[in-house]
């Protein structure tokens, strides 16, 4: 399982393809994550478009990516926040620390 | 008001942009819905999980649109398969008809026109599954299970009951997601928690690879029979209105603390979890000892 991942000026990108609610996909995350990392950005946007389900597990991979950001006074963003999803976000208050990218 | 069933839909497709596209649309009708590649996938998609229409590309490399629609026919005669391609004319395209196709629908897809073809094939399912009707008329069932830690890594646990329930139009989409999400949520305690006493502070210590330590021995103790053995026992009962999921493990047990909430500065990476389910669901019980959790949703029927 891969998620493709883009760059468009200071911002990297990654599309999540299906439910962030397993290991495999924490650890695509991961790995799409350090791709871009690794190339210096630390503005980095979630794509939730396709993401149905997000869980405990997948939403702990999120803030894993949002600390790491966050330690070098970057950003972690998501879009679009939407349909269940949203409601799991602000279920859990993560909408007040992860910002959305208009 | 009755709700309508929600599609069951598969679709076969080598083109990325395609899957993506059509993806998109699916989720946004919240229809539920897989996304493979190529025919192989698509069959063993097919052999594992019951669909409501399949819909292939007729032009792929390896297990064309109709060799795949005559595989599927010989395991599984009665499935409806939806073919999209961009040469409609073509001999190919009419033998799928001729080998039972419901459709063939031309590229680029007019989504109105696609919308029409599901919405004919799921009235017509609706009227020639009359068990799908039966659930109406139902006054309980339960469903009993029992496996082992490692069986929960290999095999899709959710409840069956669930997936007729949305299937019959009894729960809406969201409702089976909401539901869906409590249960992934107490399973994982129950065989990561209880079975395989991992603790949650572990996911904060990273190693110089940036693997946490919870996932390294969860490996671990996926491979110790001491842990792995340890059983789950998952009950659901559905009765009109009310369905209750029931799971126990066999681990040391724990003391639920179901006051604690995180707060949006509590960016720690786990603890999760219990908020999902308490938000999901409309009862939470946990046994003295923590080792079982019931849950309870009220369903409008």
């Amino acid at each position: 399982m891969e998620y493709p991942t883009e760059i468009s000026g200071e911002k990297g990108y990654i599309r999540i393809k299906g439910d962030l609610d397993s290991e495999q996909a924490g650890e695509a995350l991961r790995r799409a994550f350090n791709e871009i990392y690794d190339k210096g950005k630390r503005t980095i946007v979630l794509d939730l478009a396709a993401v149905q389900i997000i869980n405990s597990y997948g939403i702990g991979k999120v803030l894993m990516c949002y600390k790491r950001l966050k330690a070098e006074n970057g950003v972690l963003m998501v879009t679009p926040l939407q349909g269940f999803v949203k409601e799991t976000f602000e279920l859990l208050m993560l909408d007040k620390i992860l910002p959305t990218d208009a | 008001m009755e709700l309508q069933p929600v599609p069951s839909i598969l679709l076969v497709d080598d083109d990325e942009l395609v899957r993506d596209t059509f993806g998109l649309y699916f989720s946004q009708n919240g229809w539920v819905y897989d996304l493979v590649a190529d025919g192989a996938s698509a069959l063993s998609a097919c052999s594992k999980k019951q669909y409501d229409l399949i819909i292939t590309d007729l032009v792929m490399p390896g297990l064309d649109g109709l060799e795949l629609l005559r595989s599927i026919r010989k395991i599984k005669p009665e499935q409806v398969v939806l073919v999209v391609t961009a040469y409609g004319g073509t001999g190919a395209a009419v033998q799928c008809l001729r080998e039972g196709a419901i459709d063939i629908i031309s590229k680029p897809v007019d989504l109105h026109l696609f919308r029409e073809t599901v919405s004919r094939v799921m009235s017509s399912l609706r009227e020639s599954k009359p068990e799908v009707g039966l659930y109406h008329c139902l006054t309980s069932e339960k469903s009993i299970y029992e496996f082992c830690s490692a069986d929960c890594t290999r095999i899709s646990v959710l409840p069956v009951v669930v997936e007729q329930l949305c299937r019959a139009g009894i729960i809406d989409i969201k409702t089976k997601l909401k539901i869906e999400l409590a249960f992934q949520e107490a399973l994982t305690n129950s065989v990561e928690h209880g079975n395989l006493e991992l603790e949650s502070l572990w996911k904060e210590e990273i190693d110089v690879n940036g693997v946490d330590r919870y996932s390294r021995v969860k490996v671990e103790r996926l491979k110790d029979p001491k842990y792995a053995d340890r059983k789950i026992r998952l009950t659901a009962m559905y009765e009109p209105g009310k369905l209750t999921i029931a799971i126990e493990d066999q681990g040391q047990g724990f003391k639920v603390n179901l006051e604690k909430r995180l707060y949006a500065d509590d960016v720690v990476c786990h603890g999760r979890g219990l908020m999902i389910i308490l938000g999901t669901m409309d009862e939470l019980r946990y046994s003295k000892d923590g080792r079982a959790i019931e849950m309870v949703k009220y369903l409008n029927t």
